[in-house]
């Protein structure tokens, strides 16, 4: 059994199917390109593929990432471009390695969004941003600036980093619609890179190692 | 198209509406644009094998591409009148006004008024003979075609019969008429000779008195006088890829076509009428085009399609090929709800990976009067033997499926679906208590029966909807045993159905009617409305007890008469008074009943 990392963006029709739906797809993917992929034990088998975090529909991603273990060893660099010969249309592959330790999802700590427009709000004025949040008891008054890490504009482009995990995460949309103060919708969101947190750093998870 | 990212955010499932699926074809549009169209959810016609088949059937021809249109939902609907969108076909994007011929696929007449949805949200008018000459052709296939005559007035054509068979025929001559600058009505003239094409505007129809047909005949000349169903002798055709869809759809997995036709000869079934002979494909190549299919879609399950999937000559030998393809690649296979037979149960010892929870099995009619006058072969010792293997095989629920509404049933015969219910329940109890692990439970479904055209039954009356209703309650009250549960379909809607089903050309207003007060949707439950549909047989002065509850006299002229469907009017009435009398015809392959169909059958085998 060998576990591999990889990195792929997600665009086009794509951008309209919510996760399941993205795991069957890329799981037909991995069968129609006959990767020795393992399977689950147990009645249903199923293929063990696993990714960082969930991307919203209507989004699109840059670079983002999937754990998956296979049966044996295969040359990694062809395997890229089978996969990419066998993919839908707006999935791109970037590059397959192998992998150690924790599974993607649990070192993911922040992600960076970008979209285009004017700051309106200075969210990074204070230490304290506090809004109503729906939480499963009710809506809650909820201080999210512990969850953003970076607020950045170059001509016009916005790049946040926000908390993004199985620990904490701040809603992208929500966040964009305050820092511009207008609606706004996940597909003007693209979410361009995935880290993990080691200390005060953030690293990107193609260059992370557990 | 195309709408744009915001607007497609907000409708549900967007992914139906964009196309870009596995295996989509893109063709530069110098070509014959063809728009299969599906009048319902995407999710259903994505399921559809002859939608796979036909599109990549089509799509094999360089001069040709065939593209997909759906039924949009009721919020997608909205966001089209607000952004403005006609109804688009999902490959290219470009409006449906914009193609060439526009094929709908009459798979259930519940169906209907979504075509005339469909027709108006791409801006044509509903009705043939108020589209121009640089409107779309529209026609329409599938199993309801058979009796095209309710929907007659919105179709430039039908095409009835095999898809396969002269398809090619149509895309050639459309090309031909096109190089040569002709008419639409040029053209339709032309195919009119072609076997499976009915073009209704050539023929008129007239009325004895009574409301019932007195003459149906052509009105221009030079055309055949009837319609002969189009044939393949052989089932050589076999897609070499299907699409996959984004969003699930209905069933997401690879379906093989084991055969067309059936050899049993059950009276109340239109399909093993209407696709007679039985015609198999053979073992290798089914396994030959599960191996392709597998590696073209990268679905995850076979299953097995055919009207009855055991009676395949070659059965149990294509199940241990197939499971020597899909067991190594994980997949499933999946066995469709079959006769009980021995080739069943060898199947499912063989298949690991079925899960043996629930099995549904189809006795039709729970008394041996019932079941003999539908021709359905089966005792009850034959039905309990194999409940009581199943049983033994590891299921521990039972679907039992049931018709109400049979011509000549009685309320004993109703009572008898819970007895054989009773007895389901008790041969589990034959099994020792270390076998029986699980609760059993065995549900009752009735359906309405609909009697339907190249039947037996096509002479026969409807019940009404109150005295199927009436039935539902007698099978409610006579229910004693905590493990048996009853579910009913519909009344109403099998009603509409009824006069759907078997109605002429006059229906047609009643179906616009239908449509113009909002009907759509009408085989969803939560769409259907009974008192629109009757209040649009009202307004056209239609009286529904007319086509679904009247038995027809011998020799009435019945509006598909002018089809030669194969089977012959003759065998089906023979059929009709054998049925009255509870008489059994053996199946195809024990002795011939002379149904007829091969003298269309163009020199093919019948493998029954």
């Amino acid at each position: 059994m060998v576990k591999v990392r990889i990195q792929f963006s997600k665009d086009g029709a794509l951008r309209f199917i919510g996760h399941l739906d993205f795991l069957r797809v890329f799981g037909q993917m991995l069968r129609r390109a006959e990767l020795p992929v393992a399977f689950s034990q147990g009645f249903n088998p199923h293929i063990l593929l696993s990714f960082a975090l969930p991307l919203p529909l209507g989004m699109v991603s840059g670079n983002d990432y999937a754990d998956l273990t296979l049966a044996h060893q295969v040359n990694l660099l062809d395997a890229v471009k089978v996969l990419q010969t066998h993919a839908p249309q707006g999935l791109t592959l970037h590059k397959i390695w192998e992998t150690e330790g924790r599974n993607t999802a649990s070192v993911t700590a922040t992600a960076d969004y970008t979209l285009a427009g004017e700051i309106v709000t200075d969210l990074l004025a204070s230490q304290e941003y506090i809004i109503p949040k729906k939480t499963k008891s009710g809506v809650k008054d909820t201080n999210i600036r512990p969850d953003i890490f970076d607020i950045t504009e170059t001509k016009g482009q916005i790049t946040l980093r926000l908390a993004a995990g199985s620990g904490r995460f701040l809603n992208p949309v929500t966040t964009a619609k305050i820092l511009l103060n207008r609606e706004v919708s996940a597909h003007e969101i693209t979410r361009a890179e995935l880290y993990a947190r080691v200390g005060e750093a953030f690293i990107p998870l193609d260059k992370f190692t557990n | 198209m195309h709408l744009s990212n915001e607007a497609l955010l907000r409708v549900e499932k967007p992914a139906r509406y964009v196309g870009g699926e596995v295996n989509a074809v893109i063709k530069d549009k110098n070509r014959i644009r063809f728009g299969f169209c599906f009048p319902d959810a995407y999710e259903v016609g994505m399921s559809h094998l002859g939608l796979q088949m036909l599109y990549f059937f089509m799509n094999r021809r360089e001069d040709t591409w065939c593209e997909r249109v759906f039924m949009p939902f009721l919020d997608m609907q909205q966001v089209m009148r607000e952004e403005n969108i006609p109804l688009y076909a999902l490959e290219s994007g470009d409006p449906i006004k914009d193609l060439d011929i526009l094929g709908f696929t009459l798979q259930y007449e519940m169906c209907y008024t979504n075509v005339l949805a469909m027709l108006e949200l791409g801006g044509l008018a509903l009705r043939a003979a108020d589209r121009g000459e640089d409107d779309p052709l529209v026609c329409a296939g599938g199993p309801c075609a058979t009796n095209p005559e309710p929907m007659a007035d919105f179709f430039d054509f039908f095409y009835i019969g095999d898809g396969e068979a002269t398809l090619d025929e149509i895309l050639d001559m459309y090309a031909k008429c096109k190089a040569r600058g002709l008419s639409k009505e040029d053209f339709l003239e032309e195919i009119t000779w072609i076997d499976g094409i009915y073009v209704p505007r050539f023929y008129d129809v007239g009325y004895k008195k009574d409301g019932t047909i007195d003459w149906f005949y052509p009105i221009i000349g030079d055309i055949p006088n009837g319609v002969k169903r189009a044939f393949v002798p052989e089932l050589t055709y076999f897609p070499d890829k299907f699409l996959v869809p984004l969003v699930e759809a209905v069933h997401n997995r690879v379906t093989l076509e084991l055969a067309r036709g059936c050899m049993r000869g059950c009276r109340f079934c239109q399909a093993g009428y209407i696709y007679r002979p039985l015609r198999e494909r053979g073992v290798d190549a089914l396994t030959a085009h599960a191996e392709n299919l597998l590696s073209a879609t990268g679905h995850e399950e076979v299953s097995l399609l055919a009207l009855s999937a055991c009676d395949h000559s070659g059965f149990g030998t294509l199940v241990d090929k197939l499971l020597t393809i899909t067991e190594p690649a994980r997949v499933s296979l999946s066995l469709p709800s079959t006769r009980l037979d021995a080739a069943f149960f060898d199947a499912i010892k063989k298949t690991q990976r079925v899960r043996k929870s629930s099995l549904t099995v189809a006795p039709e009619a729970g008394s041996q009067r019932m079941r003999d006058a539908i021709n359905k072969n089966l005792t009850e010792a034959d039905i309990l033997d194999g409940c009581l293997q199943a049983f033994e095989s590891g299921f521990h629920k039972i679907k039992l499926y049931f018709m109400a509404g049979l011509p000549w049933e009685e309320m004993d015969d109703i009572r008898a679906n819970v007895q054989l219910a009773e007895k389901v329940v008790d041969a589990y109890y034959k099994l020792t208590y270390e076998q029986r692990t699980k609760p059993v439970s065995v549900s009752v479904s009735t359906a309405c029966f609909v009697p339907k055209a190249f039947t037996p039954f096509q002479w026969a009356a409807q019940v009404n909807p109150m005295d199927f209703e009436a039935d539902q309650r007698e099978v409610k009250s006579n229910i004693r045993k905590k493990q048996i549960v009853y579910r009913y379909h519909d009344a109403k809607t099998a009603h509409i159905e009824g006069v759907l089903a078997r109605g002429d050309r006059r229906l047609s207003h009643a179906i616009e009617h239908a449509y113009r007060a909002g009907a759509m949707f009408d085989g969803w439950s939560e769409h259907f409305r009974y008192d629109r549909w009757l209040r649009a047989f009202e307004s056209a002065g239609i009286d529904p007890a007319f086509y679904a509850n009247r038995e027809r006299a011998e020799d009435e002229v019945l509006p598909w008469d002018f089809i030669d469907i194969g089977v012959t009017k003759a065998f089906l009435l023979e059929e009709y008074k054998r049925a009255k009398n509870s008489v059994l015809t053996p199946n195809c392959r024990e002795k011939c009943a002379n149904c007829g169909v091969m003298a269309i059958a163009d020199g093919g085998k019948c493998h029954g």
